[in-house]
């Protein structure tokens, strides 16, 4: 996996400390018609990659202004040092007054989807990973976000109508919570990232909770539930940046079964812990999930818990733009 | 799930729903471990724009990551 081989390597690290440090999606900045968009066009267009309609993805040493001094795309940690130490040499020759920018106004982006972080929601990150029996050194997982807004957070609580429910009250969790964890989190993103399941595709999701402690501070919470979704090949979504190219039909899936727990602080109205995990199997591919050589059903497990309050964690969830929710702000 | 059993042997779970204790144990198994999060102890600024506006008033040069797919998300 490069982000590891690359940023792992002491070299890389250490020179890397002379720049400041940005990362961010490519497929917005390379189509995207706002001021942030095209800045960074005109920045990387001419890099590593000119060919027209390629892809932009890549590491490239620029100034705040927004001048490319070097690029490249490549999981080689003695390639992208050399790309430093090119960069640099780049940046030491260059003028101060073509350095710096007067004002970043012109880069503000029109829209996000980190414009519509719940900051009173709940906010989980998550992680997936091929379930084989003995942890390798290279093996690979993946990482995302699940989001759900603050006015969602009472959709993971007892049901109104159950007035100070006792330890033992059981009940099934919301299909907005259900289908959003097996449409658009409980996918098999391991290798590469997949696409969401469409409703249709979802042959089963329940979870139930049960309120395993319950004061006047607190409710200690416990979840259980599976999810089946199966994708039998034509595209069932509206036309996202995810579907396939024309004509194209993956077979794929993901069942799996969970189980968790959750404190809610009734004072501070949030979850202080949560921790939710599942394990099942996987099959099929997609176009860029990198599964074309493993179609067969094998084990894969996820887990999901409160993220932390840094800015990485709050990168939007791969799929929000297939979120159901009114919430979510769109371009 | 036979599959996932019998690959899980640490779960030891054959025939049986996921218990309470499965959940660490899963835990330990799916979430990275520390070597696997290098890239995570550098301090990215998750955006393009604002990273640049924060790199001129830090008086340094950009080093900027791009992927398909977020490269602190999914990827």
């Amino acid at each position: 996996m490069g982000r590891r081989s690359v940023w792992s390597d002491p070299e890389v690290r250490i020179f890397s400390e002379r720049f400041f440090p940005v990362a961010d999606e490519v497929w917005r900045l390379q189509r995207g018609n706002d001021a942030e968009c095209k800045t960074f066009q005109a920045m990387a267009d001419g890099g590593h990659y000119r060919g027209a309609g390629t892809t932009r993805q890549g590491i490239y040493v620029c100034t705040p202004a927004g001048t490319r001094l070097a690029s490249v795309n490549a999981n080689d940690p003695k390639r992208v040092l050399a790309t430093l130490r090119e960069g640099w040499r780049a940046w030491e020759a260059l003028p101060q007054e073509e350095r710096w920018i007067r004002s970043a106004d012109h880069l503000r982006p029109a829209h996000r989807w980190e414009q519509s972080f719940p900051d009173a929601g709940l906010v989980l990150e998550s992680a997936c990973r091929d379930l084989v029996a003995e942890r390798t050194a290279d093996e690979r997982w993946n990482r995302d976000h699940v989001w759900f807004h603050g006015d969602e957070v009472a959709l993971w609580l007892p049901p109104r109508q159950a007035d100070e429910p006792a330890a033992g009250f059981e009940w099934a969790l919301p299909e907005l919570v259900t289908l959003r964890l097996a449409r658009l989190h409980l996918v098999d993103n391991v290798r590469g990232q997949s696409v969401p399941f469409a409703r249709s595709e979802i042959e089963h999701a329940a979870l139930s909770a049960r309120v395993e402690s319950a004061d006047e501070d607190r409710l200690e919470l416990s979840f259980r539930g599976a999810t089946r979704a199966h994708a039998p090949g034509p595209w069932q979504l509206e036309d996202t940046s995810f579907k396939p190219k024309s004509g194209r039909e993956y077979v794929h899936g993901v069942e799996t079964e969970l189980i968790g727990r959750a404190v809610f602080d009734h004072a501070a109205a949030r979850f202080t812990a949560f921790e939710l995990v599942a394990v099942g199997e996987r099959w099929g591919f997609t176009e860029n999930n990198g599964r074309r050589n493993q179609a067969e059903r094998s084990p894969v497990g996820f887990a999901f818990r409160l993220a932390p309050d840094t800015p990485a964690a709050r990168v939007s969830p791969a799929f929000i733009q297939v979120y159901e929710a009114d919430w979510v702000k769109r371009p | 799930m036979t599959l996932v059993l019998s690959l899980l042997g640490w779960l030891a779970l054959a025939g049986a729903d996921l218990i309470p204790g499965d959940i660490d144990r899963i835990q330990t198994r799916v979430w990275p471990q520390p070597t696997e999060l290098s890239w995570e102890t550098i301090p990215w600024t998750p955006a393009f724009g604002e990273g640049l506006e924060a790199a001129n008033e830090a008086r340094k040069p950009v080093l900027l990551w791009v992927m398909n797919g977020h490269p602190l998300g999914c990827t």
